[in-house]
Formats: C-alpha cells, sequence, structure tokens
C-alpha cells in the first residue's frame, strides 16, 4: 500500500522548502486572540442586555393607552428590536469564538449558549444597576444623530402633538398654567394646564405631557410626568446660549 | 543525520520535541503514523493510493508546520488524525469526484465487529460480505462514514472520536446512531440481508 520512501520523501521537501514548525508564540498570541474576543463578544452581549433592560423599565407602561390601545400593540411598538438583535448577534458570537478555544469543543451547543445567555444577563443586570446601561443610551442619543430616529424610537414617540403627546424640556415658567417648553426637534411650546402635577415642576427638567394642540405652538396639558429617566444635565449649556431667565416655579399641591 | 538511540521506546511527546530541535528527527515520527494515517484516508475516501499519499504529504506538512501547536493534553495520534480529518474534509469535493468504489482492507476480526453490530447474516463467506459492507459504505455520507471507520474500524473510543472530529461526545454518541441507521437503510435499500 504504502511506498516505503514517502515520509523520506515528505522530510526532503520539508528541507527544500525550508518549511519549519511555527513559532510557539504565534500560536500563543492565536489562541489569545481567540479567549479576547469571545470575552469581548460577552462583554457587548451584557452591555446589550443592560440597555435593553434600562429601556424596557423605563418605557411608558404608566401612559401605554395613550400610545396604542392594546398593551401588545404597545409592547411591539416599543420593543428595543435594534439591541435586541445585537444582544443575539454578540451571544452567537461568543458561543463560535469559544468554540474556537482549545478545549471548546468538548462542551455542547446548548451547554455554551445557556452559559452565554446566564452571563449576559447576570453581567449586564450589574452595569444595569451600575447606569451603564442609560449611560450608554443617552450618550448614543446625544452623539449618533440616528439613533432616536430608528433605534430608541422613544423621543419621536413623544413628539407627536397632533396624536396628543409632547416632549421636551422646560424653558421657563411663565405662571401657575403656562409654561414654555423646547420639544425634542429643538421647537418652542407654549404649554397651558390647569390639572395639578405630581412632581415640582422648574426650568431644565424633562417632561411627557398628555393632551392637545390647540394651535400650532400652544398645547393643552391634561396630563404632565417626569420624562423616565433624568435627561442629560445639558440644560445649562441650552439655558446659557438661548439667554433665559431663571424662575423657578414650584407648585405643591399638597 | 545522528541515528537516536532506542526510537521505538521513545513517546511521541520526545519525538515531537526532537522533532522541534530538528527537522531529520519528524521522520521517526512519520514513520510511526505513515502506516495508520495512510490506512485512514483510504478508508474515508475511496481514492486511489497514489492520492491519498499527496493528502498524507500535506497532513505530515500541516503536523510539522504546527507542532509547537500540539497540546499533550491529548492523545498526539487524536491530533494527527484530527488534522487529517480536517485535511480531508478541505478537500472532500475535489477527492469525491477522483473517488473510485470502496476496497480498502477489512480483516476478519473488524468484518466480525461490524457483522455484530450492524445484525448482518453471518452465513455469507468473507468475501461477498466484505463486498456488500464496501457497498453500503460506498453510498453513506462522510460525516457518519467517518464515525462508523473511527468506531469500528480504527477501534477509537469516544474521546479519541471526540478530540479527532472535534465534536462533543454526546453528538460523538449520537452521530454513530444515525450513522448505524443510515447503515441498515442502505442495507435494506440494496436488499442486502441484514438478521
Amino acid at each position: 500500500m504504502s511506498k516505503p520512501e514517502i515520509s523520506s520523501k515528505i522530510l526532503q521537501l520539508i528541507k527544500e522548502k525550508q518549511i519549519s514548525p511555527k513559532p510557539k508564540w504565534f500560536f500563543i498570541l492565536k489562541n489569545s486572540l481567540i479567549w479576547l474576543l469571545s470575552t469581548l463578544s460577552l462583554i457587548i452581549g451584557a452591555l446589550s442586555f443592560a440597555i435593553i433592560l434600562h429601556l424596557v423599565i423605563n418605557n411608558d407602561w404608566d401612559v401605554y393607552k395613550n400610545i396604542n390601545d392594546s398593551l401588545i400593540g404597545f409592547i411591539l411598538l416599543t420593543l428595543p428590536y435594534f439591541w435586541f438583535i445585537f444582544l443575539i448577534i454578540f451571544i452567537f458570537l461568543g458561543y463560535y469564538n469559544f468554540k474556537l478555544t482549545q478545549k471548546g469543543y468538548k462542551f455542547p451547543f446548548l451547554a455554551v449558549l445557556f452559559i452565554n445567555i446566564l452571563i449576559s444577563i447576570i453581567f449586564g443586570t450589574f452595569l444595569y444597576n451600575m447606569g451603564i446601561g442609560q449611560t450608554i443610551d443617552q450618550t448614543l442619543a446625544k452623539k449618533a444623530p440616528l439613533y432616536n430616529k430608528y433605534i430608541n424610537k422613544r423621543e419621536h414617540i413623544w413628539c407627536q402633538p397632533e396624536q396628543g403627546r409632547l416632549a421636551g424640556i422646560i424653558i421657563e415658567i411663565k405662571d401657575e398654567n403656562i409654561f414654555l417648553l423646547h420639544d425634542i426637534t429643538k421647537k418652542e411650546w407654549q404649554v397651558i394646564y390647569n390639572q395639578p402635577v405630581m412632581f415640582q415642576m422648574h426650568p431644565g427638567i424633562k417632561i411627557r405631557i398628555i393632551g392637545q394642540q390647540v394651535e400650532p405652538a400652544t398645547f393643552n396639558a391634561m396630563q404632565i410626568l417626569p420624562f423616565k429617566p433624568a435627561p442629560p444635565s445639558n440644560f445649562q449649556e441650552l439655558m446659557h446660549q438661548k439667554k433665559i431667565n431663571y424662575y423657578i416655579f414650584e407648585r405643591n399641591i399638597f | 543525520m545522528a541515528k537516536i538511540q532506542n526510537i521505538d521506546t521513545k513517546t511521541d511527546q520526545e519525538l515531537i520535541k526532537l522533532a522541534i530541535k530538528n527537522p531529520d528527527n519528524f521522520l521517526y515520527l512519520m514513520k510511526r503514523y505513515e502506516k495508520p494515517l495512510l490506512k485512514y484516508i483510504l478508508r474515508l475516501t475511496n481514492i486511489n493510493p497514489e492520492d491519498a499519499e499527496d493528502i498524507l504529504q500535506e497532513v505530515f506538512i500541516k503536523i510539522y508546520q504546527n507542532l509547537n501547536d500540539y497540546n499533550a493534553s491529548l492523545k498526539f495520534s487524536s491530533w494527527a488524525y484530527r488534522i487529517t480529518h480536517n485535511q480531508v474534509i478541505s478537500n472532500w469535493r475535489k477527492l469525491k469526484s477522483r473517488g473510485q468504489d470502496f476496497s480498502f482492507d477489512l480483516d476478519e476480526s473488524i468484518i466480525n465487529i461490524l457483522v455484530d453490530e450492524f445484525e448482518i447474516e453471518k452465513n455469507l463467506e468473507n468475501k461477498i460480505l466484505k463486498k456488500q459492507i464496501y457497498k453500503i459504505f460506498n453510498k453513506m455520507d462522510i460525516k457518519y462514514r467517518e464515525v462508523l471507520i473511527l468506531k469500528f474500524i480504527e477501534e477509537k473510543n469516544y474521546k479519541e472520536i471526540s478530540d479527532i472530529i472535534k465534536k462533543p461526545q454526546g453528538t460523538v454518541a449520537t452521530l454513530i446512531n444515525r450513522a448505524k441507521k443510515q447503515f441498515k437503510d442502505i442495507a435494506k435499500e440494496l436488499q442486502i440481508n441484514l438478521i
């Protein structure tokens, strides 16, 4: 079957072509890179989970009926699809990279996947509690122009005055029933309200309003709610630019 | 080339260390695995011996280039079979077109194992039995054929098969069960008598 000289022929070829064993550091580097990619995928998956948790917890559950007729419709409308897809991609990338490690093949697919998901959930919950989910969401909202338009559509949902929803930052309290507000497009609105408000209102806070548009820049508020979670504190800058006078108004209903 | 004393008593790990120091010493390792790996390639692919030797050459060059990646927690034979498996799989399309009918050697002990395992009628002559087994192997998927060859012909255990094909041991067990089923289904299809 085998010619006796085949090994000798291969050895000769190795010498002729000056083939040599790849150095040990090459394999150490390769294996370290695989572990690094696997760990990075896991961290990014956990970050995605922290953002999902932040977006789900801070969703408008309290007024979902004003956004969609049914709870299921509201969930489908506001689910953070992008981050779910991101999470799934990185869970699978973590799985794929782990399988490429030297002993990764020994573990069954479902066990690796389950552990990956579990780590993403536990570590992601920890990151959410540290406020990382909120920080990333708000940083992206501030720095990535398309983020609010395509990924986190919550602000857009609250910028539909014709549908009875308006959100923005209070820039001035005129009197007990009127204040001025900048919506997310920086349009200035005069808001009229007669209903009691369950929190302290003052310039700089971000709010959600349910009501009715009565004129192109006038909105009649029926319900005023804080915008969960607290906005990034860039209002000082805005106030400075607009040279708005601070007029702190506190309305205590109790 | 300075001859190394008591080469047969040296372990694979010792030969690897020697081969890293001096390529001439790689010859001892090749000689040790030349026959089993060539047989394995032929059993797996049903190509002619010359083509199988070309594959073996590529396998040994890969083994030599990756000697520093060998992890002693694994049997060297499993690692060498794994590289052979990878080489065959990556060249499978090309090899398939060059394939001929199976005719690898099956000695009596292997035939007896297969006869017992697959409940093939025992009254047939070995020559006829062999022909029937080749026919069935010829029609099997490579992934199933491979696990049957590793388990019943190469006589590897589950851990070794797992290390060779880089799949968990549970998956190996499933593959073997499915392979057995496919073997029996093809036997039925070809009207080969099973008990």
